[in-house]
């Protein structure tokens, strides 16, 4: 199926109210890695999840919390007495106590590897030497294909919940009072550089976006510097994407002094204490 | 006022899943009011969201190890942890009839009583009428079908049932519904 068709389908989808094959249609595509798709899903089910913001807030009674309490405690308790478990009994032998998490979950994984490990040697006994053994080759190669297309796919996943993170801090922070915003001007051949800082003073730290400025290129880096009237302080290196675009988030230390002005500098590789290159883009507080 | 340093959501995770049991009464309190009022709003029964409430910081408890920070906020999570269990127990006891009209009228809550932070309150409330005023921007049906689907754990069928209109209009209202919701909490970020 195709994006445009699923596009329709994707807000019936995290609400669970998709007809069964409509739902596999769509858990087949999102199987599938599609990364528009996958951050369409993401951000209706942040939007979602905003709902209950609406609620008038419900205190509950104080019990509830010394229970949980009492519940945490005896857990922890357990989980302390299951950890001196492996030491040879002092007493009679306990009956089983109920596992706590971390542990019930590995005892799980590794019930779960132990038979995957089974079952794939049953199948290979009854398959090796025989006629099929062709067949378990192919078996094999599709399996080892598969988890390659799955490890790819968590690897994109996750990727995507970054870029959507980063999106929201940075919609946060253009957004939110109290932000300074310095422009750094191109300067020499680098003229139709750009740079923006917003600096969240609350927080302390700048995010920087350029534009059009090339790759530093082989045994160099950008540099960028705090400048103070008193001191050149190091931001950071970093480098620009080929397509001249940086996005960069550094923290201003605790004791900086007053920032007047900011530039960036080409240095070599790995950045320098004090700027020695040509001043790049410059910015004034 | 002199802004304290208040530690974020995600370190005070990190500090539960360390077996910290004071970050986990931390978690708690930050959150109590508005996970309470989801499991209510869903069950209608106090002493069932109060369970629900205590199983969640108890989940909380056993997977903080397993917060991811790039999928959900950590209220984000608590709140998907919360509502999946509160429509589990929902759909368990079958009283999905009563609560579907129940929610249909929506029910006036009771406001809490002002354990927390004022200063945490006043944001909350901001952020409160935030949400309010975007669904308000919502066409009555829209945000009933959205509301339904979100709070009622109900089949698709049931759904169509309940507002007594056929499955595609109600499916049609609730992708029009969270679409305007999604651009209308945008432009509201935006601004």
């Amino acid at each position: 199926m195709k994006c445009d068709e699923l596009r329709d389908l994707i807000p019936i989808h995290v609400v669970d109210l998709l007809d069964p094959e409509e739902s596999m249609a769509v858990k087949a595509h999102l199987a599938e890695g599609c990364p528009r798709c996958a951050a369409e899903v993401a951000a209706f089910r942040e939007t979602l999840s905003l709902l209950p913001l609406a609620i008038p807030p419900e205190e509950p009674s104080p019990m509830v919390k010394a229970r949980l309490t009492a519940r945490i405690r005896k857990d922890k308790e357990r989980e302390q007495e299951s950890r001196r478990a492996p030491s040879p009994p002092r007493e009679a032998p306990r009956p089983v106590p109920a596992q706590a998490g971390p542990r019930r979950v590995l005892a799980w994984s590794l019930a779960a590897s132990a038979a995957a490990a089974i079952i794939s040697s049953v199948l290979t006994a009854s398959f090796v030497g025989g006629r099929h053994a062709a067949e378990t080759a192919a078996l094999q190669q599709r399996l080892e294909e598969q988890s390659g297309r799955l490890e790819r796919q968590s690897e994109e996943m996750a990727s995507l919940r970054t870029q959507i993170r980063d999106a929201r801090e940075s919609i946060q922070l253009v957004s939110s009072p109290g932000v300074a915003v310095i422009d750094l001007e191109g300067q020499g051949s680098l003229r139709k550089a750009s740079a923006r800082v917003f600096w969240d003073r609350s927080r302390s730290y700048w995010q920087l976006y350029a534009a059009n400025l090339p790759p530093a290129g082989p045994g160099k880096t950008y540099q960028l510097w705090f400048i103070t009237s008193t001191a050149k302080i190091s931001a950071g290196v970093f480098d620009s994407e080929a397509s001249g675009e940086v996005s960069l988030r550094v923290q201003v230390p605790p004791g900086t002094g007053t920032i007047v002005a900011t530039a960036v500098t080409d240095e070599p590789a790995g950045g320098s204490p004090q700027p020695t290159g040509t001043i790049l883009l410059l910015g004034k507080v | 006022m002199a802004a304290e340093s208040i530690e974020t959501d995600e370190a005070v995770v990190s500090r539960v899943a360390a077996g910290d049991q004071d970050a986990l009464s931390l978690l708690y309190d930050r959150h109590r009011t508005l996970l309470m009022a989801l499991a209510l709003r869903i069950l209608r029964d106090r002493s069932e969201a109060e369970e629900i409430l205590g199983d969640v910081f108890f989940q909380a408890w056993r997977q903080a190890g397993a917060y991811d920070r790039g999928r959900a906020s950590v209220e984000g999570w608590l709140i998907n942890l919360c509502r999946s269990r509160a429509i589990d127990r929902l759909r368990s006891r079958g009283r999905r009839e009563v609560l579907a009209s129940a929610l249909a009228r929506d029910a006036i809550a009771r406001p809490a009583d002002g354990a927390a932070n004022p200063m945490v309150q006043a944001a909350h409330q901001e952020r409160r009428r935030f949400i309010v005023g975007a669904l308000a921007e919502l066409g009555e049906p829209q945000r009933e079908a959205l509301e339904l689907a979100y709070y009622g754990g109900l089949s698709h069928s049931e759904i169509a049932e309940k507002l007594a209109e056929p499955l595609g209009t109600v499916k049609t209202r609730i992708r029009q519904g969270l679409i305007a919701l999604r651009e209308s909490l945008g432009r509201r970020f935006a601004s």
